[in-house]
């Protein structure tokens, strides 16, 4: 352990919790016992700190430990995040701020609110609900895995055999952040984001430029790459033949490559404005305004991650030792341990575990508001109060990060990582009944619920059956297109089938005159703006402190 | 939507996919050469893409709020949120 490099850390640490804390009191209202409080902080969050809480909570610390270690690891493929993040913003731009106009006349905190609301149907909203939570979970434990692979580049990782000694630092950091997200709400990660992305904009522009300087160059670094996959595509022709591994190459050359990195782009960006915590960033914004202007500015963070994800070759350039056997999601933070002076790794590690607090709380908050709107009070307590919804929320958003730890400590990390894939797969099937709903009433209820049913069975199976070279099932997120060989993103096929399904269904279901659901929303809803009638301003500050 | 905006929702529309679909273009770009500062093609030309799609988007933003004031004028309501 280096104590100048821990030193800074501690010190970042202790600052972000002192801020999480604090938030309580930031832009503070006169109560914190209601959803829009709590769980949106106020629904009056403007395009700058929007696009602070908005980029914290997608570009999360897992991504920019992973998205880097697939690139080292020898798969370009990796690299679909760039186009990934870039599909996203025109989408967000078409169909988000419907979502946002017709959240606030209706004071929908949650996805699940929206589609319960559009449809008349609790049923469907439950399986919003249900989906949106049990895709969340696993993308909180990975924020616990990103923070865990730092901590034990610090060498902060005792001996010790028993699994609650053994991850003691890790333990001791989540039940600070489980306490300022109770008691600040959305307002923790909000301010909290703000030294988060300053943070990481710092130590990757200062890792792009300092690192590839002292190895020779980009231009360098490419060739030596390049090379090296080549002699490993050589050395291993045999394993390769056989599917005992996988080629590396530093691009998609080919068209079956291609059509996967395609297809990854395009799902995942239609997949992560379903994530209920994408949607509670959104709802937090002051107007209509605020998210197309973000649209336009939000790619900032997509350069960011294409250059961070290029570390992972720098990594490979510079030989970086990561274990026997080998875990490429060491690659960066050793790279950062090996290159930088100590104080500045420190800075390093410190932009790392706090980039996971940020989402891990965004995404506590989101599951803990599905819980508590379309489980709690939709089927138990339809007449809960406002102060009530804000306390069962606190306590679940707990109860999900006890979950996630317990998840990431007792059970193995790879079972995290195959439902982390399952939950992207999961997710993007709730893409029908949401973005089509925003649009027109035109699908049926029953039909878009059995549609969304057929594509999770679907999506399970396919991902549970397909191998890799290290593993029998979860091996990956392509499978071959039904009738084809061309490898496409499993969640993109599971939604064709959903679609198709839900619009066959919808044409039964019509015919025979099945009741469909009362629709509580009108036409205008959808582009209400604030200053309309219902459409309340920011919940009145105090004093709006900044 | 109304007569007087109905043009601009359009160029909206198409400065959005011009935005999108590139990217999703991948056999176009998955290439090697030219490189450019020692980035293979494939790695630079998706940086370029970014800057690309903030443009349109940036660009959409513009149109996008005039129309939506244009289309409140037309219903007889205010501005909007400014």
């Amino acid at each position: 352990m280096n104590g100048v490099a821990f030193g800074v850390f501690i010190f970042l640490f202790l600052v972000v919790t002192v801020m999480g804390f604090a938030a309580a009191r930031w832009r503070r209202a006169k109560s914190m016992g209601s959803l829009d409080e709590w769980g949106l902080g106020g629904r009056g969050f403007g395009t700058f700190i929007a696009w602070f809480l908005i980029g914290g909570d997608i570009y999360t610390a897992y991504t920019f430990i992973a998205v880097p270690a697939t690139l080292f690891a020898g798969s370009a493929t990796g690299f679909f995040a760039v186009p990934y993040t870039i599909v996203i913003y025109p989408m967000v731009f078409a169909f988000l701020p419907r979502l946002w106009s017709v959240s606030h006349r209706h004071g929908f905190v949650t996805p699940a609110d929206f589609v319960e609301g559009r449809y008349g149907s609790k049923g469907l909203g439950l399986a919003i609900a249900v989906t949106g939570i049990v895709a969340t979970m696993p993308y909180i434990a990975l924020q616990l895995v990103g923070m865990q692979v730092v901590l034990d580049v610090m060498g902060l990782k005792s001996s010790s055999d028993n699994w609650f000694m053994k991850d003691l630092p890790l333990f001791v950091a989540f039940v600070i952040l489980a306490a300022y997200t109770y008691s600040s709400g959305l307002r923790a990660p909000a301010l909290i984001a703000f030294v988060k992305d300053t943070l990481i904009y710092i130590v990757i522009i200062v890792a792009v430029i300092y690192i590839p300087h002292q190895l020779g160059g980009w231009g360098h670094i490419f060739d030596v790459v390049k090379h090296g996959f080549n002699d490993f595509n050589t050395q291993n022709s045999d394993k390769i033949a056989s599917g005992a591994a996988s080629p590396k190459a530093t691009y998609p050359a080919t068209g079956i490559g291609q059509w996967a990195y395609g297809s990854l782009a395009l799902g995942s960006a239609m997949a992560l404005f379903m994530y209920p915590h994408s949607v509670t960033g959104v709802l937090s914004t002051k107007n209509r305004n605020v998210i197309r202007r973000n649209a336009s500015l939000l790619p900032a963070y997509s350069f960011l991650l294409g250059l961070l994800a290029l570390l992972g070759f720098v990594a490979v350039a510079a030989a970086v030792k990561v274990g026997n056997p080998p875990n490429a999601q060491l690659a960066i933070p050793q790279l950062m341990e090996d290159q930088f002076p100590s104080w500045f790794a420190g800075v390093a590690y410190a932009a790392i575990v706090i980039g996971a607090l940020v989402p891990a709380a965004i995404m506590s908050i989101a599951a803990a508001n599905l819980f508590t709107r379309n489980i709690y009070k939709a089927f138990f307590r339809p007449n809960a109060e406002p102060a009530e919804e804000a306390k069962v929320a606190k306590l679940v958003s707990l109860v999900v990060k006890v979950g996630a730890l317990v998840f990431v400590l007792a059970m193995s990390k790879t079972f995290a990582i195959n439902l982390q894939l399952l939950g992207g797969v999961w997710i993007l099937q709730t893409f029908p009944a949401i973005v089509a709903g925003l649009y027109t009433r035109w699908f049926h209820r029953w039909a878009l619920l059995l549609g969304w049913a057929a594509a999770m069975v679907y999506g399970t199976w396919v991902a549970y059956d397909t191998p890799s070279p290290t593993q029998q099932h979860f091996g990956g997120s392509v499978h071959n297109f039904p009738g084809t060989h061309t490898g496409i993103y499993i969640a993109v096929t599971a939604f064709i089938l959903n679609v198709v399904v839900a619009v066959v269904l919808t044409l039964v279901f019509k015919a025979v005159k099945v009741p469909d659901g009362v629709d509580r929303t009108k036409r205008a809803d959808y582009v209400a703006d604030l200053g309309d009638e219902d459409v309340e301003a920011e919940l009145t500050p105090e004093t709006a402190i900044h | 939507m109304s007569a007087r905006s109905t043009g601009l929702w359009a160029i909206v529309g198409v400065l959005l996919v011009l935005a999108a679909v590139p990217p999703l273009l991948v056999p176009v770009y998955a290439k090697e050469t030219p490189t450019l500062w020692g980035f293979p093609f494939f790695f630079w030309f998706q940086f370029v893409l970014v800057l690309w799609a903030a443009l349109m988007t940036s660009c959409a933003y513009v149109l996008a709020k005039e129309a939506f004031r244009r289309d409140r004028a037309a219903r007889g309501q205010d501005g909007g949120a400014k």
